[in-house]
């Protein structure tokens, strides 16, 4: 099998063998610390047990003052008390009271299993326990070197397959004496491997437990993710109505599919939306594709006079004027769309601006015979914006406007620059727009077919322009209209003199790099 | 053969009309949806040339309500969607055949053919009555295999009147077929073009094709046998 460093299952590897170390880690320490307090236990009890020896052995000798010099014979003979009794016991009558008390205290020593030796200055056993085996004595007798003689010191001993744990005791009583007691460390022993085994199951279990548990929750966790990255790689533009089954679980897993899925809503939506457009576009740019098609295959049917061939010259030739038209038109809005840094660029007096604007309105005005008046305040100001797209944005307004009103009718342009909103407003005495197409008559490509109009030329883009423009300065434009009556056209533009020079300025260094 | 065309697009109808005409179709243009369904429903077409995206209604409801009211005349449909879904739509809608925009025109012209001669039994194109030939492709007619020059409507008139042989021809018909929404049906202007028509074809042949029926109007019948339908 591959193994993949990266994956969680692998990770989740990891943890367990960082669990598995910190188990081991912890037993050690549980281990040794109880493996410490044991020995210790044991160490105190055989310091206790002989210096109760060594004090028992001192007070004996007090008792004998007045034999100093045999002092020694006496603690051999108090030590070996138990096993000389009845032997020589008419020797030592006259101390009979006191070997009796040694005796009891022996006794109450309760040396179970312990057992306890006294070597003389020269090595040899001085007394002994009468419990001790001969293995033992002959283990604790072996190896008794000089230095033993200075300093109280433990050790472990094997004997026999049984450990024991030795005390080394010297004795200073006129002459150099050496208490060993010795004391059996099978329990301590015990306890200790029962631990052991405790803890050598114990880890490998608890670690094997962990790797599959842990890899059970990992695949239970990871094979909803792993369906969703399933699902997700199969979805292109084709098969976007995909969605993830998120009804099985309530948790993390499941906000996670429930985001995707909006996700791939949202984009099917716009998807949507861009094949929706794109289609428009290409109607549009169909048509004058179509006209020209058609006239020039028609005309290359026959022999045409030049008359014919002149008005079939000139009609495809301005159809190639409305396809670039309707490009323009269309790279503006998406310029419009992503873009906004142009649009403080130039400084407008307010007084010129209109003024040519009102002269071409006037032109176009004129030619249906329509009465234009206009109204404009604060011409003395200048603001900054960009030049073309406000001409473009009020021109498109004024087109629309003259485009929708009969011959001999009416138009009204009022302007005001005095504060730092620009307001515009263009009512007209036009057909109207009827109540349900008003939300839409600033979509893109909303049509002729739909107003009923049908002599002009236009893609349908010339308001929705006027909104991109509106929206690229984060203006409001509102509409109120009376079928049959006309419709008046709202603008307004927030235009800062200052704060727009400098962002003009801002603008201008920027473009300069 | 009498078209009605129903398209928006001014120039788009402008040439399809010239070109049609050109043909010797007799063509009747309008620029929406409502008034396409309302003269469909009046005049007895031989063919519908309609576009999808119109004013006032669109033409895949001026369809499916032609098809409801039981007219049955053959639709071409126009669009500037080419996408299989706006096709089957179109087809669905009840149209017999479906181009999209832009659009060769020679291809155009045979798609239109090709639904002229959905109702005739004939499917090749060219009409025989006795010596008497008609091409419907190029527009050639032949007497005894001798060319005849004739002028647009004379084509057209005796084009109805050879699909229509052995079957009288009223003045209306002739009026509904050859002649468009401008033309007054009360003049006596078919006297003439039967006129013009019998002396370029019947004059200097011994026998005559095209009779006129006294009150009622014209039949152009085989002169050997007056039963037989002959049109091959």
């Amino acid at each position: 099998m591959k193994i993949n460093v990266t994956s969680i299952k692998f990770k989740i590897f990891l943890y367990t063998l960082a669990l598995g170390a910190v188990l081991i880690i912890y037993s050690l320490i549980l281990y040794l610390n109880l493996h410490y307090v044991l020995f210790t236990h044991i160490d105190n009890s055989l310091l206790r047990k002989s210096e109760e020896i060594e004090d028992l052995i001192k007070s004996y000798n007090k008792n004998l003052k007045n034999e100093r010099k045999k002092s020694s014979v006496y603690i051999k003979r108090a030590i070996m008390l138990e096993k000389n009794e009845g032997k020589n016991h008419a020797q030592f009558f006259e101390i009979d009271g006191i070997n009796n008390s040694l005796h009891d205290k022996f006794n109450e020593l309760e040396f179970h299993e312990d057992y306890v030796l006294v070597f003389d200055k020269s090595a040899n056993i001085a007394a002994k326990s009468e419990n001790i085996p001969e293995d033992i004595q002959d283990l604790l007798k072996k190896k008794i070197r000089k230095s033993y003689f200075n300093r109280i010191f433990f050790r472990s001993r094997l004997s026999n397959g049984q450990w024991f744990r030795v005390i080394n005791r010297p004795v200073k009583l006129g002459d150099d004496y050496l208490i060993q007691v010795a004391s059996s460390l099978e329990v301590a022993k015990f306890v200790l491997n029962r631990n052991l085994i405790v803890m050598g199951t114990a880890i490998p279990s608890i670690l094997l437990f962990t790797i599959l548990f842990g890899r059970f929750i990992v695949l239970r966790m990871v094979k909803p993710v792993l369906d969703i990255a399933r699902t997700a790689g199969t979805i292109d533009s084709k098969n976007l109505n995909t969605r993830i089954n998120n009804h099985i679980r309530e948790d993390e897993i499941n906000s996670l599919a429930s985001a995707f899925n909006t996700m791939v809503s949202r984009m099917e939506e716009s998807f949507r939306c861009m094949e929706e457009y794109s289609s428009m576009i290409a109607h549009e740019l169909k048509v004058p594709l179509a006209i020209i098609r058609g006239e020039l295959e028609l005309a290359l049917r026959k022999k045409r006079t030049p008359e014919e061939y002149n008005n079939i010259l000139s009609v495809s030739l301005e159809e190639t004027y409305r396809m670039n038209k309707t490009i323009n038109e269309l790279l503006l809005i998406s310029e419009l769309e992503n873009s906004n840094n142009f649009i403080y660029k130039d400084c407008i007096d307010i007084e010129p601006f209109f003024k040519e604007l009102i002269a071409s309105a006037e032109i176009i005005a004129h030619e249906k015979n329509i009465t234009l008046t206009s109204k404009i305040a604060g011409t003395e100001n200048s603001v900054s914006g960009n030049k073309l797209y406000l001409r473009q944005l009020f021109m498109n307004l004024i087109d629309n406007s003259v485009k929708f009103t009969p011959r001999n009718g009416k138009i009204k342009i009022s302007a005001d620059c005095t504060g730092d909103t620009l307001f515009f407003k263009i009512s007209d005495t036009g057909i109207g727009i009827p109540k349900e197409n008003l939300p839409k008559i600033f979509d893109k490509f909303f049509h002729k077919n739909h107003s009923g109009e049908s002599e002009n030329n236009s893609a349908g883009l010339g308001l929705s322009i006027v909104k991109s423009i509106v929206n690229a300065y984060h203006g409001t434009i509102d509409v109120k209209s009376a079928p049959g009556k006309g419709s008046v056209f709202f603008v307004q533009i927030p235009l800062s003199e200052y704060a727009g020079r400098k962002i003009s300025e801002k603008d201008k260094k920027l473009r300069s790099f | 053969m009498r078209i009605l065309l129903v398209e928006d697009e001014l120039r788009i109808a402008s040439f399809i009309e010239r070109g049609l005409k050109e043909q010797h179709y007799i063509v009747d243009t309008v620029n929406n949806g409502i008034e396409g369904a309302m003269l469909a429903e009046i005049n007895p077409y031989d063919m519908l040339v309609l576009d999808v995206v119109l004013p006032g209604k669109d033409g895949i409801s001026v369809c499916r309500e032609l098809r409801e009211k039981n007219i049955n005349v053959p639709i071409l449909m126009l669009s500037g969607k080419c996408s299989v879904k706006d096709k089957v739509g179109g087809l669905d809608a009840g149209a017999d055949d479906y181009l999209a925009k832009p659009f060769a025109f020679e291809e155009f012209l045979a798609r239109v053919r090709a639904l002229l001669r959905k109702n005739q039994q004939n499917k090749t194109g060219r009409l025989k009555i006795d010596d008497l030939e008609l091409d419907q492709m190029k527009h050639k007619v032949k007497r005894a295999d001798k060319e005849i020059a004739l002028a647009n409507k004379e084509y057209a008139l005796l084009e109805y009147l050879m699909l229509n042989a052995d079957k009288v021809v009223t003045r209306t018909m002739i009026a509904e077929h050859v002649w468009n929404e401008d033309f007054d049906t009360f003049s006596n202007i078919y006297d003439v073009y039967i006129h013009r028509l019998r002396s370029k074809i019947d004059k200097n042949s011994s026998t005559k094709l095209i009779h006129s029926i006294r009150g009622v109007g014209y039949i152009l019948k085989s002169g050997e046998n007056e039963n037989k339908c002959n049109l091959n």
